[in-house]
Protein backbone atom coordinates (compact mmCIF):
# COMPACT_ATOMS: atom_id res chain seq x y z
CA UNK A 1 0.00 0.00 0.00
CA UNK A 2 1.29 3.42 -0.83
CA UNK A 3 2.16 5.90 1.85
CA UNK A 4 -0.52 8.33 0.69
CA UNK A 5 -3.23 5.66 0.66
CA UNK A 6 -2.12 4.65 4.10
CA UNK A 7 -2.73 8.10 5.55
CA UNK A 8 -6.01 8.34 3.67
CA UNK A 9 -7.11 5.06 5.19
CA UNK A 10 -6.39 6.27 8.70
CA UNK A 11 -8.12 9.57 8.04
CA UNK A 12 -11.20 7.71 6.78
CA UNK A 13 -11.39 5.54 9.90
CA UNK A 14 -10.76 8.46 12.21
CA UNK A 15 -13.42 10.51 10.47
CA UNK A 16 -16.04 7.79 10.91
CA UNK A 17 -15.46 7.77 14.66
CA UNK A 18 -15.21 11.55 14.94
CA UNK A 19 -18.29 12.22 12.89
CA UNK A 20 -20.34 9.60 14.77
CA UNK A 21 -19.45 11.10 18.14
CA UNK A 22 -19.98 14.55 16.81
CA UNK A 23 -23.41 13.53 15.41
CA UNK A 24 -24.63 12.35 18.82
CA UNK A 25 -23.41 15.45 20.59
CA UNK A 26 -24.79 17.70 17.88
CA UNK A 27 -28.17 15.92 17.94
CA UNK A 28 -28.68 16.42 21.66
CA UNK A 29 -27.38 19.96 21.64
CA UNK A 30 -29.75 20.85 18.82
CA UNK A 31 -32.70 19.13 20.46
CA UNK A 32 -32.00 20.97 23.67
CA UNK A 33 -31.98 24.23 21.81
CA UNK A 34 -35.25 23.38 20.08
CA UNK A 35 -36.94 22.52 23.39
CA UNK A 36 -35.64 25.70 24.91
CA UNK A 37 -37.09 27.73 22.11
CA UNK A 38 -40.45 25.88 22.17
CA UNK A 39 -40.73 26.23 25.91
CA UNK A 40 -40.11 29.97 25.68
CA UNK A 41 -42.87 30.19 23.06
CA UNK A 42 -45.27 28.25 25.23
CA UNK A 43 -44.51 30.41 28.26
CA UNK A 44 -45.12 33.52 26.25
CA UNK A 45 -48.40 32.16 24.91
CA UNK A 46 -49.52 31.24 28.42
CA UNK A 47 -48.88 34.79 29.62
CA UNK A 48 -50.86 36.19 26.70
CA UNK A 49 -53.80 33.85 27.38
CA UNK A 50 -53.88 34.67 31.10
CA UNK A 51 -53.84 38.40 30.23
CA UNK A 52 -56.69 37.82 27.81
CA UNK A 53 -58.79 36.05 30.46
CA UNK A 54 -58.78 39.23 32.54
CA UNK A 55 -60.90 41.00 29.94
CA UNK A 56 -62.85 38.01 28.69
CA UNK A 57 -64.07 35.70 31.50
CA UNK A 58 -65.67 33.27 29.07
CA UNK A 59 -62.19 32.11 28.17
CA UNK A 60 -61.82 30.68 31.65
CA UNK A 61 -63.88 27.67 30.74
CA UNK A 62 -62.41 26.12 27.61
CA UNK A 63 -61.78 22.45 28.17
CA UNK A 64 -61.27 21.42 24.57
CA UNK A 65 -58.14 22.10 22.45
CA UNK A 66 -60.26 22.46 19.27
CA UNK A 67 -58.94 25.23 17.14
CA UNK A 68 -57.29 26.86 20.12
CA UNK A 69 -53.95 25.69 21.25
CA UNK A 70 -54.90 25.70 24.87
CA UNK A 71 -57.41 24.53 27.55
CA UNK A 72 -58.37 26.21 30.85
CA UNK A 73 -60.11 24.30 33.59
CA UNK A 74 -61.12 25.33 37.05
CA UNK A 75 -59.45 23.22 39.72
CA UNK A 76 -59.63 23.07 43.49
CA UNK A 77 -56.87 24.62 45.50
CA UNK A 78 -56.46 21.52 47.59
CA UNK A 79 -55.63 19.42 44.62
CA UNK A 80 -53.64 21.75 42.41
CA UNK A 81 -52.95 24.90 44.41
CA UNK A 82 -49.31 24.04 44.87
CA UNK A 83 -48.91 22.99 41.27
CA UNK A 84 -45.93 24.48 39.51
CA UNK A 85 -45.32 24.75 35.82
CA UNK A 86 -44.34 21.61 33.94
CA UNK A 87 -43.29 20.93 30.37
CA UNK A 88 -43.94 17.49 28.90
CA UNK A 89 -43.83 15.69 25.59
CA UNK A 90 -47.02 13.93 24.65
CA UNK A 91 -48.84 12.67 21.59
CA UNK A 92 -51.79 14.33 19.95
CA UNK A 93 -53.90 13.26 17.00
CA UNK A 94 -53.17 15.39 13.96
CA UNK A 95 -55.90 15.77 11.38
CA UNK A 96 -53.60 16.44 8.46
CA UNK A 97 -51.27 13.52 9.00
CA UNK A 98 -53.99 11.21 10.36
CA UNK A 99 -51.79 9.96 13.13
CA UNK A 100 -50.48 10.79 16.53
CA UNK A 101 -47.64 13.25 16.46
CA UNK A 102 -45.49 14.44 19.32
CA UNK A 103 -46.41 17.79 20.82
CA UNK A 104 -44.96 19.91 23.61
CA UNK A 105 -47.35 20.76 26.36
CA UNK A 106 -47.10 23.36 29.15
CA UNK A 107 -49.24 22.82 32.20
CA UNK A 108 -49.63 25.59 34.72
CA UNK A 109 -52.04 26.76 37.40
CA UNK A 110 -53.05 30.38 37.98
CA UNK A 111 -55.29 32.14 40.40
CA UNK A 112 -58.10 34.40 39.39
CA UNK A 113 -60.42 36.04 42.03
CA UNK A 114 -59.84 33.30 44.59
CA UNK A 115 -60.36 30.44 42.14
CA UNK A 116 -57.61 28.28 40.68
CA UNK A 117 -57.48 27.42 37.02
CA UNK A 118 -55.31 24.92 35.28
CA UNK A 119 -54.06 25.99 31.86
CA UNK A 120 -52.55 23.69 29.23
CA UNK A 121 -50.84 25.19 26.18
CA UNK A 122 -49.60 22.95 23.32
CA UNK A 123 -47.44 23.47 20.34
CA UNK A 124 -46.44 21.01 17.70
CA UNK A 125 -42.92 19.75 17.90
CA UNK A 126 -40.16 18.52 15.64
CA UNK A 127 -40.50 14.88 14.71
CA UNK A 128 -37.53 13.17 16.29
CA UNK A 129 -37.24 10.27 13.84
CA UNK A 130 -37.42 12.63 10.86
CA UNK A 131 -34.86 14.76 12.54
CA UNK A 132 -32.46 11.86 13.05
CA UNK A 133 -32.92 10.72 9.50
CA UNK A 134 -32.14 14.17 8.15
CA UNK A 135 -29.16 14.46 10.38
CA UNK A 136 -27.82 11.09 9.22
CA UNK A 137 -28.19 12.03 5.55
CA UNK A 138 -26.37 15.32 6.05
CA UNK A 139 -23.64 13.68 8.06
CA UNK A 140 -23.00 11.03 5.42
CA UNK A 141 -22.84 13.89 2.94
CA UNK A 142 -20.36 15.70 5.13
CA UNK A 143 -18.30 12.52 5.51
CA UNK A 144 -18.10 12.00 1.78
CA UNK A 145 -17.19 15.61 1.16
CA UNK A 146 -14.44 15.45 3.79
CA UNK A 147 -13.09 12.19 2.42
CA UNK A 148 -13.03 13.52 -1.12
CA UNK A 149 -11.20 16.61 -0.01
CA UNK A 150 -8.66 14.53 1.89
CA UNK A 151 -7.99 12.34 -1.13
CA UNK A 152 -7.67 15.41 -3.30
CA UNK A 153 -5.38 16.98 -0.75
CA UNK A 154 -3.21 13.87 -0.66
CA UNK A 155 -2.97 13.61 -4.38
CA UNK A 156 -2.29 17.23 -5.06
CA UNK A 157 -0.58 18.68 -2.03
CA UNK A 158 1.02 15.74 -0.27
CA UNK A 159 2.28 14.29 -3.50
CA UNK A 160 4.03 17.56 -4.15
CA UNK A 161 5.39 17.69 -0.62
CA UNK A 162 6.68 14.11 -0.76
CA UNK A 163 8.17 14.46 -4.22
CA UNK A 164 11.83 14.56 -3.08
CA UNK A 165 11.19 11.38 -1.12
CA UNK A 166 9.76 9.53 -4.11
CA UNK A 167 12.57 10.82 -6.33
CA UNK A 168 15.10 9.44 -3.89
CA UNK A 169 13.36 6.06 -3.73
CA UNK A 170 13.31 5.88 -7.50
CA UNK A 171 17.01 6.60 -7.71
CA UNK A 172 17.84 4.11 -4.98
CA UNK A 173 15.93 1.43 -6.81
CA UNK A 174 18.03 1.97 -9.92
CA UNK A 175 21.29 2.25 -8.00
CA UNK A 176 23.94 -0.41 -8.66
CA UNK A 177 27.09 -0.19 -6.62
CA UNK A 178 29.23 -1.78 -9.33
CA UNK A 179 28.02 0.54 -12.07
CA UNK A 180 29.47 3.53 -10.24
CA UNK A 181 26.56 5.92 -10.71
CA UNK A 182 25.77 8.27 -7.87
CA UNK A 183 22.56 9.49 -6.26
CA UNK A 184 21.48 13.01 -7.18
CA UNK A 185 18.74 13.98 -4.77
CA UNK A 186 16.18 16.67 -5.61
CA UNK A 187 16.81 19.92 -3.79
CA UNK A 188 14.27 20.42 -1.03
CA UNK A 189 13.34 22.97 1.65
CA UNK A 190 12.05 20.27 3.97
CA UNK A 191 14.56 19.66 6.70
CA UNK A 192 13.90 15.94 7.15
CA UNK A 193 14.16 15.21 3.44
CA UNK A 194 17.34 17.25 3.25
CA UNK A 195 18.76 15.16 6.05
CA UNK A 196 17.63 11.96 4.39
CA UNK A 197 19.18 12.97 1.09
CA UNK A 198 22.43 13.88 2.79
CA UNK A 199 22.58 10.59 4.66
CA UNK A 200 21.80 8.54 1.57
CA UNK A 201 24.40 10.42 -0.44
CA UNK A 202 27.00 9.89 2.23
CA UNK A 203 26.09 6.25 2.65
CA UNK A 204 26.20 5.43 -1.06
CA UNK A 205 29.47 7.25 -1.50
CA UNK A 206 31.00 5.37 1.40
CA UNK A 207 29.75 2.00 0.18
CA UNK A 208 30.97 2.80 -3.29
CA UNK A 209 34.43 3.77 -2.02
CA UNK A 210 34.84 0.63 0.03
CA UNK A 211 33.51 -1.48 -2.83
CA UNK A 212 36.09 -0.02 -5.20
CA UNK A 213 38.86 -0.38 -2.62
CA UNK A 214 37.92 -3.98 -1.99
CA UNK A 215 37.74 -4.78 -5.68
CA UNK A 216 41.13 -3.22 -6.27
CA UNK A 217 42.58 -5.09 -3.35
CA UNK A 218 41.34 -8.43 -4.67
CA UNK A 219 42.60 -7.64 -8.13
CA UNK A 220 46.02 -6.52 -6.94
CA UNK A 221 46.39 -9.37 -4.48
CA UNK A 222 45.45 -11.93 -7.11
CA UNK A 223 47.84 -10.41 -9.63
CA UNK A 224 50.70 -10.16 -7.18
CA UNK A 225 50.21 -13.80 -6.23
CA UNK A 226 50.52 -15.02 -9.81
CA UNK A 227 54.27 -14.60 -10.14
CA UNK A 228 55.36 -16.28 -6.89
CA UNK A 229 52.94 -19.10 -7.65
CA UNK A 230 54.39 -19.50 -11.12
CA UNK A 231 57.93 -19.52 -9.74
CA UNK A 232 57.12 -22.15 -7.11
CA UNK A 233 55.29 -24.41 -9.55
CA UNK A 234 57.99 -24.15 -12.18
CA UNK A 235 60.82 -24.74 -9.73
CA UNK A 236 59.15 -27.94 -8.57
CA UNK A 237 58.55 -29.02 -12.16
CA UNK A 238 62.22 -28.50 -12.90
CA UNK A 239 63.08 -30.45 -9.78
CA UNK A 240 60.87 -33.33 -10.90
CA UNK A 241 62.69 -33.51 -14.20
CA UNK A 242 66.03 -33.97 -12.49
CA UNK A 243 66.97 -37.59 -12.55
CA UNK A 244 67.80 -39.28 -9.29
CA UNK A 245 64.67 -38.49 -7.33
CA UNK A 246 63.35 -41.58 -5.60
CA UNK A 247 59.76 -42.65 -5.97
CA UNK A 248 58.64 -41.28 -2.55
CA UNK A 249 60.44 -38.00 -3.22
CA UNK A 250 58.78 -37.68 -6.59
CA UNK A 251 55.39 -38.31 -5.05
CA UNK A 252 56.02 -35.74 -2.31
CA UNK A 253 56.93 -33.13 -4.88
CA UNK A 254 53.84 -34.16 -6.86
CA UNK A 255 51.66 -33.61 -3.79
CA UNK A 256 53.15 -30.15 -3.23
CA UNK A 257 52.51 -29.38 -6.90
CA UNK A 258 48.89 -30.46 -6.56
CA UNK A 259 48.39 -28.11 -3.65
CA UNK A 260 50.06 -25.26 -5.49
CA UNK A 261 47.73 -25.97 -8.37
CA UNK A 262 44.79 -25.68 -6.01
CA UNK A 263 46.13 -22.36 -4.81
CA UNK A 264 46.49 -21.23 -8.41
CA UNK A 265 42.86 -22.24 -9.06
CA UNK A 266 41.61 -20.23 -6.11
CA UNK A 267 43.64 -17.31 -7.30
CA UNK A 268 42.26 -17.64 -10.78
CA UNK A 269 38.73 -17.60 -9.39
CA UNK A 270 39.49 -14.38 -7.57
CA UNK A 271 40.86 -12.85 -10.72
CA UNK A 272 37.82 -14.03 -12.63
CA UNK A 273 35.60 -12.28 -10.11
CA UNK A 274 37.39 -8.98 -10.44
CA UNK A 275 37.50 -9.40 -14.21
CA UNK A 276 33.77 -9.98 -14.41
CA UNK A 277 33.28 -6.68 -12.65
CA UNK A 278 35.68 -4.98 -15.00
CA UNK A 279 33.83 -6.31 -18.01
CA UNK A 280 30.62 -5.00 -16.57
CA UNK A 281 32.17 -1.55 -16.31
CA UNK A 282 33.39 -1.41 -19.85
CA UNK A 283 30.10 -2.82 -21.11
CA UNK A 284 28.13 -0.11 -19.41
CA UNK A 285 30.47 2.63 -20.40
CA UNK A 286 30.12 1.59 -24.00
CA UNK A 287 26.34 1.87 -23.97
CA UNK A 288 26.29 5.41 -22.57
CA UNK B 1 67.28 -21.40 -32.37
CA UNK B 2 67.39 -18.12 -30.42
CA UNK B 3 64.96 -17.11 -27.76
CA UNK B 4 64.78 -13.85 -25.82
CA UNK B 5 63.15 -13.84 -22.41
CA UNK B 6 62.01 -10.45 -21.19
CA UNK B 7 61.02 -10.79 -17.57
CA UNK B 8 61.75 -8.65 -14.53
CA UNK B 9 61.32 -11.33 -11.85
CA UNK B 10 64.80 -12.95 -11.53
CA UNK B 11 63.59 -16.37 -10.34
CA UNK B 12 60.92 -16.57 -12.98
CA UNK B 13 63.52 -15.65 -15.58
CA UNK B 14 65.88 -18.27 -14.21
CA UNK B 15 63.24 -21.02 -14.38
CA UNK B 16 62.33 -20.23 -17.95
CA UNK B 17 65.96 -19.97 -19.03
CA UNK B 18 66.86 -23.30 -17.44
CA UNK B 19 64.00 -25.24 -18.92
CA UNK B 20 64.45 -23.82 -22.40
CA UNK B 21 68.20 -24.35 -22.38
CA UNK B 22 67.59 -28.02 -21.75
CA UNK B 23 65.70 -28.05 -25.03
CA UNK B 24 68.94 -26.76 -26.59
CA UNK B 25 67.63 -23.34 -27.42
CA UNK B 26 70.00 -20.40 -27.24
CA UNK B 27 68.49 -18.24 -24.57
CA UNK B 28 69.11 -14.55 -23.97
CA UNK B 29 67.51 -12.54 -21.24
CA UNK B 30 66.51 -8.97 -20.48
CA UNK B 31 65.25 -7.86 -17.11
CA UNK B 32 64.06 -4.35 -17.91
CA UNK B 33 62.58 -2.26 -20.66
CA UNK B 34 65.78 -0.55 -21.83
CA UNK B 35 67.85 -3.73 -22.09
CA UNK B 36 65.00 -5.45 -23.89
CA UNK B 37 64.60 -2.55 -26.29
CA UNK B 38 68.33 -2.59 -27.08
CA UNK B 39 68.33 -6.32 -27.73
CA UNK B 40 65.25 -6.21 -29.89
CA UNK B 41 66.80 -3.47 -31.96
CA UNK B 42 70.16 -5.20 -32.33
CA UNK B 43 69.29 -8.87 -32.87
CA UNK B 44 66.72 -11.12 -34.44
CA UNK B 45 65.09 -13.87 -32.38
CA UNK B 46 63.01 -16.85 -33.32
CA UNK B 47 60.85 -16.35 -30.31
CA UNK B 48 60.45 -13.63 -27.69
CA UNK B 49 58.83 -14.33 -24.34
CA UNK B 50 57.49 -10.98 -23.24
CA UNK B 51 56.32 -9.89 -19.82
CA UNK B 52 53.95 -6.93 -19.94
CA UNK B 53 54.77 -5.24 -16.63
CA UNK B 54 58.42 -4.23 -16.81
CA UNK B 55 60.53 -1.74 -14.91
CA UNK B 56 60.93 1.30 -17.12
CA UNK B 57 58.08 0.60 -19.53
CA UNK B 58 55.29 -1.55 -20.79
CA UNK B 59 55.81 -4.79 -22.68
CA UNK B 60 53.14 -3.82 -25.17
CA UNK B 61 55.24 -0.79 -26.16
CA UNK B 62 58.09 -3.18 -26.96
CA UNK B 63 55.67 -5.04 -29.19
CA UNK B 64 54.83 -1.80 -31.01
CA UNK B 65 58.51 -1.05 -31.27
CA UNK B 66 59.10 -4.46 -32.80
CA UNK B 67 56.41 -3.86 -35.36
CA UNK B 68 57.84 -0.43 -36.20
CA UNK B 69 61.20 -2.02 -36.86
CA UNK B 70 59.51 -4.37 -39.28
CA UNK B 71 60.67 -7.49 -37.45
CA UNK B 72 58.68 -10.67 -37.50
CA UNK B 73 60.03 -12.37 -34.40
CA UNK B 74 57.52 -14.75 -32.87
CA UNK B 75 56.19 -13.24 -29.65
CA UNK B 76 54.53 -14.98 -26.71
CA UNK B 77 53.22 -12.62 -24.08
CA UNK B 78 53.80 -13.99 -20.60
CA UNK B 79 51.80 -12.01 -18.12
CA UNK B 80 50.41 -12.14 -14.62
CA UNK B 81 47.75 -9.76 -15.85
CA UNK B 82 45.32 -12.12 -17.50
CA UNK B 83 42.74 -9.57 -18.59
CA UNK B 84 40.81 -9.88 -21.80
CA UNK B 85 41.75 -6.32 -22.74
CA UNK B 86 45.45 -7.01 -22.47
CA UNK B 87 45.10 -10.27 -24.31
CA UNK B 88 43.22 -8.69 -27.19
CA UNK B 89 45.56 -5.73 -27.36
CA UNK B 90 48.60 -7.97 -27.32
CA UNK B 91 47.30 -10.20 -30.09
CA UNK B 92 46.17 -7.12 -31.99
CA UNK B 93 49.68 -5.73 -31.86
CA UNK B 94 50.98 -8.87 -33.48
CA UNK B 95 51.82 -11.21 -30.61
CA UNK B 96 51.48 -14.87 -31.58
CA UNK B 97 50.28 -16.18 -28.26
CA UNK B 98 49.33 -15.19 -24.74
CA UNK B 99 50.41 -17.28 -21.77
CA UNK B 100 48.99 -16.23 -18.40
CA UNK B 101 50.96 -16.89 -15.22
CA UNK B 102 51.13 -19.30 -13.54
CA UNK B 103 51.81 -21.82 -16.27
CA UNK B 104 53.40 -25.24 -16.43
CA UNK B 105 56.82 -25.62 -17.98
CA UNK B 106 55.38 -28.23 -20.32
CA UNK B 107 52.88 -25.65 -21.54
CA UNK B 108 55.69 -23.18 -22.18
CA UNK B 109 57.56 -25.76 -24.24
CA UNK B 110 54.47 -26.60 -26.24
CA UNK B 111 53.78 -22.96 -27.06
CA UNK B 112 57.40 -22.18 -27.92
CA UNK B 113 57.59 -25.32 -29.98
CA UNK B 114 54.46 -24.39 -31.88
CA UNK B 115 55.82 -20.92 -32.68
CA UNK B 116 59.25 -22.04 -33.77
CA UNK B 117 57.76 -24.84 -35.83
CA UNK B 118 55.42 -22.46 -37.57
CA UNK B 119 58.23 -20.06 -38.35
CA UNK B 120 61.21 -22.26 -39.10
CA UNK B 121 59.84 -25.34 -40.77
CA UNK B 122 57.40 -23.82 -43.14
CA UNK B 123 58.63 -26.14 -45.87
CA UNK B 124 58.55 -29.13 -43.60
CA UNK B 125 55.24 -28.96 -41.80
CA UNK B 126 55.39 -32.50 -40.47
CA UNK B 127 56.70 -33.58 -37.11
CA UNK B 128 58.60 -36.81 -37.23
CA UNK B 129 59.08 -38.84 -34.13
CA UNK B 130 60.11 -42.48 -34.03
CA UNK B 131 58.36 -44.11 -36.94
CA UNK B 132 55.43 -41.66 -36.74
CA UNK B 133 54.70 -38.64 -38.87
CA UNK B 134 52.39 -36.03 -37.39
CA UNK B 135 50.70 -33.40 -39.53
CA UNK B 136 49.66 -30.65 -37.09
CA UNK B 137 47.69 -28.79 -39.74
CA UNK B 138 45.39 -31.68 -40.59
CA UNK B 139 45.68 -33.31 -37.19
CA UNK B 140 46.65 -36.67 -38.61
CA UNK B 141 49.18 -39.25 -37.41
CA UNK B 142 50.70 -41.81 -39.75
CA UNK B 143 53.07 -44.71 -39.52
CA UNK B 144 54.99 -45.75 -42.62
CA UNK B 145 52.04 -47.68 -44.04
CA UNK B 146 48.84 -46.66 -42.20
CA UNK B 147 47.07 -43.77 -40.50
CA UNK B 148 46.27 -44.09 -36.81
CA UNK B 149 42.88 -42.64 -35.97
CA UNK B 150 42.81 -40.80 -32.67
CA UNK B 151 39.96 -38.91 -31.12
CA UNK B 152 40.50 -35.25 -30.37
CA UNK B 153 41.66 -35.64 -26.78
CA UNK B 154 44.03 -38.47 -27.63
CA UNK B 155 45.55 -36.45 -30.45
CA UNK B 156 45.97 -33.39 -28.21
CA UNK B 157 47.65 -35.51 -25.53
CA UNK B 158 49.99 -37.09 -28.06
CA UNK B 159 51.02 -33.75 -29.56
CA UNK B 160 51.58 -32.28 -26.13
CA UNK B 161 53.72 -35.24 -25.10
CA UNK B 162 55.68 -34.97 -28.34
CA UNK B 163 56.32 -31.26 -27.71
CA UNK B 164 57.70 -32.26 -24.31
CA UNK B 165 59.40 -35.45 -25.32
CA UNK B 166 61.66 -37.10 -22.77
CA UNK B 167 60.43 -34.68 -20.12
CA UNK B 168 58.10 -35.32 -17.23
CA UNK B 169 54.67 -33.90 -17.93
CA UNK B 170 52.56 -33.65 -14.78
CA UNK B 171 48.93 -34.73 -14.86
CA UNK B 172 47.84 -31.21 -13.94
CA UNK B 173 49.70 -29.70 -16.88
CA UNK B 174 48.26 -32.29 -19.23
CA UNK B 175 44.72 -31.82 -17.97
CA UNK B 176 44.90 -28.04 -18.25
CA UNK B 177 46.30 -28.18 -21.73
CA UNK B 178 43.95 -30.78 -23.16
CA UNK B 179 40.74 -30.22 -21.23
CA UNK B 180 41.07 -26.49 -20.72
CA UNK B 181 41.42 -24.21 -17.71
CA UNK B 182 38.34 -25.31 -15.91
CA UNK B 183 39.05 -29.00 -15.77
CA UNK B 184 41.39 -28.30 -12.90
CA UNK B 185 38.33 -27.90 -10.72
CA UNK B 186 38.15 -31.68 -10.79
CA UNK B 187 39.68 -33.28 -7.73
CA UNK B 188 41.22 -36.30 -9.36
CA UNK B 189 42.78 -36.70 -12.75
CA UNK B 190 41.55 -40.27 -13.25
CA UNK B 191 39.91 -39.32 -16.52
CA UNK B 192 43.39 -38.72 -17.98
CA UNK B 193 44.33 -42.28 -17.29
CA UNK B 194 41.62 -43.78 -19.50
CA UNK B 195 42.60 -41.54 -22.41
CA UNK B 196 46.28 -42.43 -21.96
CA UNK B 197 45.33 -46.10 -21.87
CA UNK B 198 43.50 -45.83 -25.21
CA UNK B 199 46.35 -43.81 -26.67
CA UNK B 200 48.91 -46.43 -25.61
CA UNK B 201 46.79 -49.24 -26.99
CA UNK B 202 46.38 -47.52 -30.38
CA UNK B 203 50.12 -46.75 -30.56
CA UNK B 204 51.00 -50.35 -29.71
CA UNK B 205 48.44 -51.74 -32.20
CA UNK B 206 49.96 -49.61 -34.97
CA UNK B 207 53.45 -50.76 -34.03
CA UNK B 208 54.71 -47.28 -33.09
CA UNK B 209 58.17 -47.06 -31.63
CA UNK B 210 57.29 -44.34 -29.16
CA UNK B 211 55.92 -45.16 -25.78
CA UNK B 212 54.20 -43.20 -23.02
CA UNK B 213 55.44 -44.16 -19.60
CA UNK B 214 53.99 -43.28 -16.21
CA UNK B 215 56.27 -41.64 -13.64
CA UNK B 216 55.42 -42.65 -10.08
CA UNK B 217 51.81 -41.60 -10.42
CA UNK B 218 52.85 -37.93 -10.80
CA UNK B 219 52.85 -37.65 -14.54
CA UNK B 220 53.89 -39.16 -17.87
CA UNK B 221 56.94 -39.22 -20.05
CA UNK B 222 57.29 -39.97 -23.77
CA UNK B 223 60.14 -42.26 -24.73
CA UNK B 224 61.42 -42.70 -28.22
Amino acid sequence: MKLLDHTTQYFALLLIVLISVWAVVFYFAMLDEVYDSLDDGLENQKELIIQETESDATLLDDTDFGINKYTIKKVSFEKDGKFRESYRDTLMYMQNEKEYEPVRILESVFEREGSYYKIKVVTSMVEVDDQIENLAVYLVGLYLVLLTSIILLNNLVLKKVWKPFYDLIGQLRGYRIESGGHIEPTLTDIEEFGLLNQSVERLTKKSRDSYVAQKQFIENAAHELQTPLAIAINKLELLLEKNGLTRPQTQEVGAVLDNLARLARLNRSLLLLSRLDNQQFTGEEATI
Amino acid sequence: MKILIIEDEPQMLDNMRKTLERERYTVETAADYTTANDKIGAYDYDCILLDITLPGGNGLELLEQLKKLGKDDGVIIVSAKDSLDDRLRGLDLGADDYLPKPFHMAELHARVRAITRRRNFEGNRFIEIGNLTIDPENRTVKTADAEIVFNRKEYDILLYMVSNKARLVTKAALAEHVWGDHIDQADSFDFIYSQIKNLRRKLADAGATIEIGAVYGVGYKLYE
